[in-house]
């Protein structure tokens, strides 16, 4: 690990925990900060839910020495993880987010310096060069356990401030996937709606609980909405969401039992941090089905 | 501010605005705490009103010691919701008043008493209820009739307030279901708003001929025209806060920023908007005359308090001079705060939490950590600073050690 502190022993002997510390920066999804909602004391960092997840799904030997190797190139606190359940398959998957903000890193930017930093161990895309982008994204899963692998996305500047284009980057270049408006949701919510209605893939004139179904309310209070087009599906991010908040997440898209015990275990621990939830969804028979739940937090 | 503590004696009492006691256990009530909060108020009484919770063995263990501790604390508007088997004998029904117990709250849900039964899960509660309500007349108490409107009984709100007029009820309060339990049973007693509403307005007129008192509860404001002065959405604040916030109902409304009722009104329940969606096309927002901010959860009804900042006088005599900028006091076991605005219409909440020297902090006072959160607008952190920092120097000057925030968290 590259931060200085050891992690504390929990109630469980077999598991270790990563403490919160004075320097600790908590940021959402569009790396803008969060301010801490408790005191420290006693507390313990997200990254202990990232963990988890990878111990959970078998894979945390694989992917920890890459994931720290990321932290060590960018920074601590500068990477964002999220942990994504697929609904269909049961399966998790994780994405790993970094901005490329460094303009001395070349022509692929942060993507230069982290494949040299990741490979051989962990197979990237064969990629020369790159557009100019804001947010590098690796995203994994588990079955690439015995070859690790990441398949990367590139975030640039869309038409509008609040918008960011998102595309797939293979061998064979640049794939546009979609993108994402980020709108406050009490004060931008005329334009929350207008993006959330205007969809491929829910016809919201049809069932006016639909709205509902997809605008969770549970998650309506927080910081940020986005509002995201993917190619198979919508897209609605919360971001700035609270323990309790994460809690209602993990409950209602039916992450596995053992995560939502641990997250109940440490859920005074983890109080004082906020972090973000997004959810990729289609109208099926009528009803909105949830295709992939993720949530996130940095290391 | 919050008008009313509440405390939680056990979970078996039905708390205000539900039909049954609570299903997720909530912390244990232990006498000490309680007694030692009676015995630190001053003369300035913290809160208007005690509210005790309760039907189990807690509130047969320490019910009547924690009532008298309170009264002999100066508290004199004590409500007990407790069931109303606990009150069908008179010299029990005697024995609280005569404690201090000044309002007793007595759940009445349908004219039916089957069906009342059924909604409360509890057989023979309605005949109980009629007994409690007859001993509570005769005493120096005040009868609050508590209906929970759902789909099985909004034919019969009218009737409930008669029938409470009837049993010589000062109060009726009227609360719109909103059920925490997933439970299937739970949430098909949601009511639609269109059907509820007319009911509702109904069931008003009757309290308002038989001149009682008459509170509404969870109910959209924009949908009951005359009757939204009737709105009571305080949030009481919690002796014991349970650890997950999510233990009490939640609310919002997708017109929030643009009502102008919206600092009244708390929208939707959870539970409605999942089962009937955001209700877009039937409520009404009044086109707001002031700027948005965000929500302060601790709403008062409209035209008790006037809009001038209100609150606990000590902790907005902490702010000196600088009372008059904030937006009035959110007090909770743990911290203060003062929702502010600077004059670039940058909005943040002063935080004022017990002095605390392993946490970050901006500034400290004697007893408490200065900082501030929930920024929203355009100021960096040197212009909030710059701005703050006359208003921390202030409360270091005026914090003289008498005002405490618990430093758990």
């Amino acid at each position: 690990m590259s931060s200085s502190e050891k992690p504390a022993a929990s109630s469980s002997p077999d598991v270790e925990l990563y403490p919160a510390s004075e320097h600790d920066v908590h940021i959402g999804v569009s790396f803008d900060t969060y301010r801490l909602l408790r005191p420290i004391q006693g507390k313990i960092r997200a990254e202990n839910l990232l963990w988890n997840s990878l111990s959970h799904a078998g894979v945390r030997e694989t992917w920890e020495a890459p994931l720290r190797a990321i932290q060590s190139l960018v920074g601590r606190d500068r990477t964002i993880w999220t942990v994504v359940l697929d609904h269909e398959s049961g399966a998790l998957s994780w994405e790993i987010r970094v901005l490329n903000d460094d303009d001395g890193r070349g022509a692929l930017g942060v993507f230069g310096p982290l494949r040299e930093a990741l490979m051989p161990g962990v197979e990237l895309p064969a990629v020369e060069s790159l557009p100019e982008y804001a947010v590098l994204t690796l995203r994994f899963d588990a079955t690439s356990a015995q070859s690790p692998a990441m398949a990367i996305e590139l975030h640039q500047p869309g038409a509008t401030p609040r918008q960011m284009q998102l595309s797939r980057i293979d061998g064979d270049g640049l794939h546009p996937i979609g993108h994402d408006v980020a709108l406050h949701p009490k004060r931008d919510i005329h334009d929350v709606l207008a993006q959330i209605k205007d969809s491929r893939f829910v016809d919201y004139s049809k069932d006016r609980q639909l709205l509902g179904r997809a605008l969770v309310p549970e998650l309506f209070a927080c910081r940020r909405v986005y509002v995201g087009r993917r190619d198979d599906c919508d897209v609605l991010g919360f971001s700035g969401i609270n323990i309790d908040q994460l809690k209602f997440v993990h409950a209602r898209f039916e992450f596995p039992e053992a995560m939502r015990a641990y997250l109940n275990d440490h859920r005074d621990r983890l109080e004082h941090i906020m972090f973000d939830v997004t959810t990729e969804y289609v109208g099926r028979d009528g009803k909105i089905a949830n295709l992939r739940t993720g949530f996130r937090s940095c290391f | 501010m919050a008008i009313d503590l509440l405390v939680m004696l056990d979970d078996d009492g039905p708390a205000p605005g539900a039909l049954r006691g609570s299903s997720t256990p909530g912390p244990e009530f232990t006498p000490r705490p309680f007694l030692d909060f009676c015995r630190g108020v001053g003369e300035t009484l913290p809160y208007e009103r005690l509210v005790f919770v309760g039907d189990g063995e807690p509130l047969e263990r320490y019910g009547f010691s924690a009532v008298e501790a309170a009264h002999e604390a100066g508290f004199r508007n004590i409500r007990l919701h407790t069931r109303p088997w606990r009150l069908t004998d008179p010299r029990q029904a005697y024995a609280v008043v005569n404690t201090g117990v000044s309002e007793i709250c007595v759940g009445l849900h349908s004219t039916d008493p089957e069906l009342h039964d059924r909604l409360c899960d509890r057989p023979e509660d309605f005949r109980a209820a009629q007994r409690c309500l007859r001993n509570i007349a005769k005493l120096e108490a005040e009868a609050s009739v508590h209906v929970v409107m759902t789909r099985a009984n909004l034919d019969q709100l009218a009737d409930i307030a008669r029938l409470a007029i009837e049993s010589e009820a000062q109060r009726v309060e009227f609360w719109a279901h909103a059920p925490l339990d997933p439970e299937p049973e739970l949430r098909e007693l949601l009511a639609p708003l269109d059907e509820l509403v007319p009911r509702l307005l109904e069931a008003v007129d009757v309290c308002e001929a038989g001149r009682v008192q008459t509170a509404i509860h969870h109910v959209p404001v924009c949908l009951l025209g005359r009757a939204g002065a009737l709105v009571d959405n305080h949030e009481p604040h919690d002796f014991l806060p349970r650890a997950d916030s999510r233990a009490r109902p939640r609310f919002n409304c997708l017109h929030e920023a643009q009502c102008d009722t919206s600092e009244i009104c708390l929208g939707l329940s959870h539970a409605h908007v999942s089962r009937f969606g955001w209700e877009l096309e039937r409520l009404r927002p009044a086109p707001r005359t002031r700027p948005w901010r965000a929500r302060d959860r601790s709403v008062v009804r409209i035209g008790e308090h006037g809009s001038a900042p209100h609150g606990h006088a000590q902790w907005l005599a902490l702010l000196g001079p600088h009372a008059e900028g904030v937006e009035g006091i959110v007090l909770t076991r743990d911290e203060a705060r003062y929702p502010m605005q600077m004059p670039d219409g940058t909005r943040f909440d002063l935080l004022v939490t017990a002095r605390d020297e392993t946490s970050r902090t901006f500034e400290q006072s004697r007893s408490f950590n200065l900082s501030y959160t929930d920024v929203e607008g355009s100021a960096g952190e040197r212009a909030i600073a710059t701005f703050l920092e006359p208003i921390f120097r202030t409360i270091t000057a005026n914090d003289d050690g008498t005002l405490s925030l618990d430093a758990r968290v």
